[in-house]
């Protein structure tokens, strides 16, 4: 049996679409046209063995590494892709300035103000867009897209489009305790800036409670509670592993990234993280991708598994066609003993 | 679960902190009201006072307050959100500079001082952001070159416009502060030391607040971990760059305070040795904990400015050999370099830590016994 071709989702509802992704580093090609297709509310593990490329294609899709080739949508939206047109972006921001510059240039022969003022206007357009386009706000983009240039979306752009993501490698904020580090995920979802911190508004007060509150709501739901207070890296390993997904899981997220959320955990905390997967899909109608070596964890609550070889599909299926698929048993499990 | 401690000890102490620690800013506020009232008192008592006149001791005060006021902004961005700055004398300059051209016979323009408050930290920030935005994409040493070599570029710009600035000359005649007709003198300190007192304290309540909120967190985040504040939905580029602009605004009232309390700026000023003497501060005082890089600084300052002149006149009167013919006042980088070497070996925290920092460097990581006390969080 080779690749299997995905049965049309219910509805057709994709929550994401992988088309042909492809990420060369050099001349080492990590991820080879992958497609990958996660119906809304599905459990889909990605596996292979390590160094198949399975991290570097998270990695794209959660938008820190740019793909070579290929496009990864989110919704129906194109999120991330080899830059389109990147070159036209500076001309977008340089050429106004030039010109008018230029303009300026000419009125100084008549009125040195007047041409002064036109230079520095020109200037500080300049500089403002030179801004813009380092932080690159909502109108930006749409300038962008304007003049047909598409950048892919930075991770915490994907945060915001609904994707919450895991490390395989924990990387919590070590000296920050378990309930900020879940707070760092509300970002998002907290709406205070600068102005209302420093004045300490009635909305800043309220919505500061409103997240410590919800922050123990999520610290109690992958099986921390009570450990709000303790820094991060002084919890437990497998502790450590939870509250990574807690942080996750704050910012509210439509399809969570697990990478090998089990790595390290002894069998009775894995079951633990294998339930509350199941549950989360089942009581909050999540979608997940896992990373993970566990085979009984992939075979038991995947709906369906991906293997990756040397960065390129090998098998795609339901768990019982990926485990009798003879590549699949070749490259990764390795040959049964005669 | 801070309540819970506080309910096992009811002791006016606890209870005390617990207040404090519900009304931060008031706290803030009348800790520096009893501070600034306890001061001019202790100066008087007399191993202090034979040192020098309560006036200078006053006047002392006021410039120890504006190396607080940097310390305090440096620790934004070394302490909070961990980008190593080590060119922050230029926003100092920058806001120096801004009061100048605002308020001196060179310009022709006479704007007041308080409205010059807001608007050199304004510039500051502005310029905050412009000198920050290139140095998004670096960390580590790799920052702290690029900002080292920006705090060389600014006083060097202000030395070589010369028709802007005058050069090395330096723009003199600055216009004092004046507050509802009352005009500040170089004679009596006591009127810059309660503006000052003033300003450090409302800035202080403004950073404690920014350091507790979603900002604050974001900041910590970053310097926790940069890839994984961004996987958590922080915009790491605004938020870096906010912490650059709100760390160079609190370096530009810094400037203007200092500026209009000269009467004089000149790029002279505003050299490496300041943004060094600045980050000494913040990591003797405590990288990250607020009171404690102001209490840092105050300390260094003091020591610099009082301690090391009355070294002198103690060794020339007991007529030691050696020490004698010592001028301690020169040796004072000599003096915060050891100080820095022992505090690294004994204290790397610093000596007022966070008890974030002081958990980072003294915990291993299976430490788990050792659990660390409640966070201010849950107190909010």
């Amino acid at each position: 049996m080779t690749a299997a071709i995905i049965d049309p989702p219910p509805g057709g509802d994709l929550i994401l679409q992988a088309r042909k992704v492809t990420k060369a580093f050099g001349g080492l090609i990590a991820v080879r046209e992958v497609d990958l297709d996660i119906p809304r509310g599905a459990i889909i593990s990605l596996i292979g063995p390590n160094g198949a490329g399975k991290t570097t294609f998270f990695n794209v899709i959660a938008g820190i590494l740019d793909p070579t080739s290929g496009v990864v949508e989110l919704g129906g939206r194109r999120m991330v892709a080899r830059p389109v047109r990147a070159w036209l972006e500076p001309v977008t921001w340089v050429l106004p300035a030039v010109i008018i510059g230029a303009l300026g240039v000419l009125a100084y022969q008549a009125s040195p103000t007047a041409g002064g003022l036109i230079v520095l206007l020109a200037l500080i357009g300049l500089i403002a867009m030179l801004l813009a386009a380092i932080v690159r706000p909502a109108w930006y983009r749409v300038l962008l897209e304007r003049f047909g240039v598409f950048k892919s979306a930075r991770p915490n752009e994907m945060v915001r489009a609904g994707i919450g993501r895991t490390f395989q490698n924990i990387r919590l904020f070590a000296n920050m305790t378990a309930l900020e580090n879940v707070q760092v995920g509300m970002h998002l979802k907290m709406k205070s800036n600068a102005a209302d911190a420093l004045l300490s508004t009635p909305r800043a007060r309220a919505e500061e409670t409103a997240s410590v509150a919800s922050a123990l709501h999520y610290l109690e739901l992958v099986g921390l509670k009570g450990r709000g207070d303790q820094a991060a890296r002084n919890l437990p390993y497998g502790d450590q592993r939870r509250l990574e997904v807690a942080r996750a899981l704050a910012s509210e997220p439509a399809l969570v990234l697990l990478d090998e959320p089990t790595a390290g955990m002894n069998p009775r905390e894995t079951r633990e993280m294998t339930e509350l997967i199941g549950r989360l899909r089942r009581d909050l109608g999540l979608s997940f991708l896992l990373i993970e070596h566990d085979m009984k964890v992939v075979m038991g609550i995947s709906d369906r598994v991906t293997v990756l070889d040397h960065g390129e599909c090998i098998a795609e299926g339901t768990p019982d066609e990926v485990r009798r698929n003879p590549r699949v048993i070749e490259a990764y499990l390795g040959r049964p003993p005669e | 679960m801070t309540t819970a401690t506080s309910k096992r000890l009811p002791s006016p102490w606890g209870r005390l902190r617990a207040r404090a620690r519900d009304h931060r800013s008031l706290t803030i506020l009348a800790g520096w009201a009893i501070v600034a009232s306890v001061l001019p008192v202790i100066v008087m008592i007399p191993p202090l006072s034979t040192f020098q006149p309560e006036s200078l001791w006053i006047d002392g005060f006021a410039n120890a307050g504006v190396f607080i006021l940097l310390a305090m902004g440096l620790n934004v961005v070394v302490g909070l959100a961990g980008l190593l700055d080590l060119g922050y004398a230029a926003f100092f300059a920058i806001g120096s500079y801004a009061y100048a051209f605002g308020a001196s016979p060179f310009t022709n323009l006479q704007i007041p001082f308080w409205p010059m408050l807001l608007v050199g930290a304004v510039v500051a920030a502005t310029l905050g952001i412009l000198l920050g935005a290139p140095t998004l994409r670096l960390r580590g040493d790799y920052l702290a070159i690029v900002t080292l070599g920006f705090g060389e570029i600014v006083p060097a710009v202000f030395l070589n416009a010369s028709a802007f600035t005058k050069g090395t000359n330096g723009i003199g005649g600055i216009y004092k502060p004046e507050l509802f007709g009352f005009q500040f003198t170089l004679e009596n300190p006591v009127p810059y030391y309660v503006a000052m007192v003033g300003v450090l304290a409302i800035t202080m309540v403004f950073l404690y607040r920014l350091q507790g909120s979603r900002l604050g967190r974001a900041w910590m985040a970053i310097r926790e971990d940069e890839l994984a504040a961004a996987s958590s939905g922080i915009n790491t580029i605004t938020t870096k760059l906010l912490a650059f602009a709100l760390g160079a605004s609190t370096a530009g009232l810094a400037g203007v305070f200092a500026t209009s309390k000269l009467t004089f700026v000149g790029p002279g000023q505003f050299g490496f040795q300041v943004s060094f003497t600045v980050l000494a501060m913040v990591v003797l005082g405590g990288m990250g904990n607020i009171w404690g890089v102001a209490t840092g600084a105050f300390v260094i300052y003091t020591i610099q400015a009082v301690l090391l002149k009355e070294l002198n006149q103690f060794f020339a009167v007991l007529h030691v050999p050696i020490l004698q013919s010592i001028d301690f006042v020169q040796y004072q980088y000599l003096l915060y370099g050891v100080a820095l070497v022992a505090m690294m070996l004994l204290r790397p925290e610093g000596l007022f830590p966070s008890s974030r920092r002081r958990q980072e460097l003294h915990a291993t990581s299976d430490d788990v016994a050792d659990v660390p006390p409640p966070t201010e969080a849950l107190g909010a």
